[in-house]
């Protein structure tokens, strides 16, 4: 079977030029798609130091080879371009119906350039593909856009990214919104398209997807399917969605108050439980996904529905605001969709004006009249909306924390959260995987670069993988320079898969506590699990993490080859589990490269004062208290830069380790000295 | 055949899982235009509904048919005999659920619930789909009643490879 080559879609909106291209070479097969290729054509194409607004930067979606097909949970895109918020790479993934739709048009990647004259949007309908007029959509929001969209070209399973009215008025952490809820929200994807005037992309496909060995990929796929659907977490997963994370709160990690501490003591009010008695109507699913997360909710008296709600919008808005008040999280995650904002960074903002307001940095009449104490409906509310249109002092908070804090002075500096200029999304002190992983991560302070879970781990399996039966311990900071190394590079594979980091994290997790399930096998004692309240599970977990793991051998995991078989029977390529967490080393060191060109340093990888010089307890009512000091990161970061074969202060890849993992192509660009 | 699908809209969640086994069953290929299951979607609503043929009791497309390629056969279900087609599409026309569809060498084809065993229903991770022993079609346990699911249809689904 001859198959195709990937293609790339060239759009240059300066001139309105489309062009259809194969898909590099070397991308495409060892990069395997989605963050890997926007990553290889952004450090190709992009110049050093452009202006992420400007028309010189360019802006990526890709979507991996698995898209569209019957492999569990397939269905996610990447964006990448250079970061308005940060400076460095920018980067975001969401899920829904859009990826497969476009490959079922035919395309793997999108990349746009230029900046049009005037507002547009993009229409590929299989191999026509045409640029339409998009000023009747200007200042519509994201819901309003896809429904003007679908009506206007007649078909109500075209599927749209789009922006809203944040990323029109270029706020620096505007997402990228399709589908209802599904947002590739952070590092301000949606101020690069809108600094582009392209307001929508619209999807329609009807091509088959190719698939070398249809029986070997549905063996395959069925058997994770299969594994899924047993898995302990996942079935928590299925029922609560995201919100179960509520229970990190019992292990302090739910950033409260902007982050002044870990543990929320009205979480009893906005946990998963509240959110599935009272609001959920029903389950809601991403494209050809067997976990089904998601849900479709309804505010009882008040016109407020939508879907979601997911875990960061109840951190955020919740937790990080001081709200305990379940409606007032569900219309601020509503309307962040709608105008297209990133609900962890502008959740972490309001959190932060709070901060601020509390210590008399900023007042009343700054706030334009408003009173954002702590937990204020409409003080969140209120801030979001000024945010998205930029009114009064919104168009201060737009800019992101970093420059805000610079221009209200009086030290507002201290009170953000951030690393690389993007805001955290948990609470990291009490675990010191977590806390490495959120400095090192290349995007800035975000959980999804790593989901290190390392520390509910055997310490069988951490002493095979990581050198260390320590690395279970979160208090430690032994072995979790490997941990972290190891988790991004499978965090960065299935970015390059897109497939959803969630389930596939997870069933590694399930391998890694020794859980085996067979064919056949009476599933009651899961099914037990998932009836029981969230955080007794977690403890059950942690519980169950301190057996030993006598199915792991070889140090190969057994979703891996599955994953490797799948990728096999797709379209011929062949990976064994080893070779393709090297895919996922590939990228996070190309990453790098990119950072390093544009500056980052050392210090781009350190966490904020608060976080390395408050302690926090590590637990409700416990009376251990942490912090991750300033020496226990150094010491964690040097192992981490050591274990990735990065040299010197600022941890640049080395000549050899580059050409190991066949980058050739970029020693030119790498800085050469600190 | 053990009895007909039971289709409750009020718990599909509109993931698609059943087009792709749908059209990796009759034709190999994972698209969810070559499925004989086609959930509509209202994405503001959050309404997902499963529409595929019900095998009607008394089937308008085969009184329709000129050339008697659509018949009902012993167990109920209601098929097409390729070889006697002849595209006149009369009974897609007729057919209230739009039902039956076009493939891309132009050939009709229809929900054969697998001769019975329907694939979709097993693969569905809602359990909206199911078989019944009762000979009757409902969108059963939905909050809505038939007539309304009805309505929703009209107003949201368009064939694009009808037009024209």
């Amino acid at each position: 079977m001859n198959l195709e080559k990937p293609l790339l879609l060239r759009v240059n909106l300066s001139r309105g030029k489309i062009k259809s291209e194969p898909i590099d070479e070397f991308a495409a097969t060892t990069l395997l798609g989605g963050r890997g290729v926007n990553n290889y054509y952004l450090l190709r194409e992009l110049k050093p130091s452009v202006e992420p607004l400007s028309p010189e930067n360019k802006i990526l979606f890709s979507i991996g080879p698995l898209a569209g097909t019957l492999a569990p949970a397939n269905a996610r895109y990447n964006v990448s371009s250079k970061s308005p918020l940060t400076g460095f790479f920018g980067d975001s993934n969401a899920g829904g119906f859009f990826a497969s739709e476009l490959h079922y048009a035919g395309y793997h990647s999108i990349l746009i350039e230029g900046r049009a004259e005037k507002p547009v949007y993009l229409w590929i309908n299989d191999g026509n593909v045409e640029l339409r007029d998009a000023t009747n959509l200007w200042g519509k929001t994201t819901w309003e856009t896809q429904e003007v969209i679908q009506e206007e070209l007649e078909d109500r399973r075209i599927q749209a990214v789009c922006i809203g009215p944040a990323g029109e008025n270029l706020v620096r952490y505007a997402c990228i919104i399709n589908n209802l809820a599904r947002a590739a929200g952070r590092t301000g994807m949606g101020a690069v398209l809108g600094s582009k005037r392209l307001k929508a992309i619209a999807v329609r496909g009807s091509r088959n997807i190719d698939v070398v060995e249809p029986e070997l990929f549905m063996e395959a796929a069925e058997e994770l399917r299969f594994l899924m659907e047993r898995n302990p977490f996942i079935r928590v997963l299925s029922i609560y969605g995201t919100p179960f994370l509520t229970t990190l709160n019992e292990l302090g990690m739910f950033g409260t108050r902007n982050m002044q501490t870990g543990v929320f003591e009205e979480v009893d009010k906005i946990e998963g439980e509240v959110f599935l008695e009272k609001y959920v109507t029903k389950t809601k699913s991403c494209f050809a996904c067997p976990i089904h997360c998601s849900h479709y909710f309804r505010v009882p008296n008040s016109n407020l529905e939508g879907e979601g709600v997911e875990y960061a919008a109840i951190c955020s808005y919740g937790a990080k605001c001081g709200c305990s008040d379940f409606p007032t999280i569900l219309e601020a995650d509503i309307l962040s969709n709608k105008l297209g904002i990133d609900i962890a960074t502008a959740g972490n903002m309001i959190g932060f004006v709070m901060e601020c307001y509390e210590r008399g940095i900023l007042t009343s009449t700054q706030l334009d009249g408003l009173n954002p104490v702590w937990g204020d409906s409409e003080a969140i509310l209120g801030l979001l909306r000024k945010i998205a249109y930029r009114e009064g002092v919104g168009d201060l908070l737009a800019e992101g924390e970093l420059r805000a804090a610079e221009r209200m002075g009086k030290g507002a500096e201290y009170y953000i959260q951030h690393v690389k200029g993007m805001s955290f999304t948990d609470e990291v002190r009490p675990s010191k995987a977590f806390s490495l992983a959120f400095a090192v991560a290349s995007r800035g302070a975000d959980h999804l670069r790593a989901l290190p879970f390392i520390e509910i781990w055997s310490p069988d399996i951490s002493e095979k993988l990581f050198g260390t039966r320590k690395a279970v311990d979160r208090l430690s900071i032994e072995g979790k320079g490997e941990g972290v190394a190891w988790f991004e590079n499978a965090c960065a594979l299935m970015d390059a898969l897109e497939v959803c980091k969630m389930p596939y994290i997870m069933l590694l997790l399930d391998e890694a506590i020794g859980l085996k399930y067979k064919a056949g096998h009476k599933v009651g004692a899961i099914r037990f699990l998932s009836i029981l309240p969230a955080f007794l599970v977690s403890r059950l977990v942690t519980l169950l993490g301190k057996f030993s793991a006598s199915e792991f051998r070889k140090g190969e995991f057994n979703v891996l080859n599955l994953t490797s078989k799948m990728l096999y029977a797709l379209n011929g390529t062949k990976l064994s589990s080893g070779e393709m967490l090297k895919v996922g080393e590939r990228i996070v060191n190309m990453e790098r490269v990119f950072n390093l060109r544009e500056g980052l340093t050392r210090k781009n990888d350190m966490l904020p004062p608060r976080v390395m010089k408050e302690p926090i307890s590590i637990a409700p009512k416990s009376p251990v208290k942490v912090c991750t000091s300033k020496e226990e990161l150094e010491q964690m970061l040097n192992r981490y830069y050591k274990v990735r074969e990065w040299k010197g202060n600022n941890g640049i890849p080395s000549k050899k380790k580059l050409e190991e993992l066949k980058l050739s192509f970029l020693i030119p660009i790498v800085p050469q000295s600190d | 055949m053990d009895g007909l699908l039971k289709i409750n809209s009020a718990v599909c969640n509109g993931c698609l899982i059943c087009e792709l086994t749908c059209s990796f069953e009759k034709f190999n290929e994972f698209n969810p235009r070559l499925s004989c299951v086609r959930i509509l979607k209202n994405e503001i609503s959050g309404e997902d509904i499963p529409v595929l043929c019900i095998q009607c009791y008394e089937p308008k497309c085969v009184g329709v048919c000129p050339t008697n390629a659509i018949f009902r056969d012993k167990s109920g279900l209601v098929l097409i005999d390729d070889k006697k087609c002849n595209t006149c599409l009369a009974c897609v026309k007729v057919c209230s659920l739009k039902a039956i569809y076009l493939d891309p060498n132009g050939h009709l084809f229809k929900c054969d619930l697998c001769k019975g065993a329907a694939k979709c229903v097993k693969a569905c991770p809602m359990k909206a789909l199911s078989v019944t022993p009762e000979a009757i079609l409902f969108y059963g346990e939905s909050k809505k009643s038939a007539a309304t699911v009805m309505g929703f249809f009209r107003r949201f689904l368009r064939f694009p490879q009808f037009k024209g």
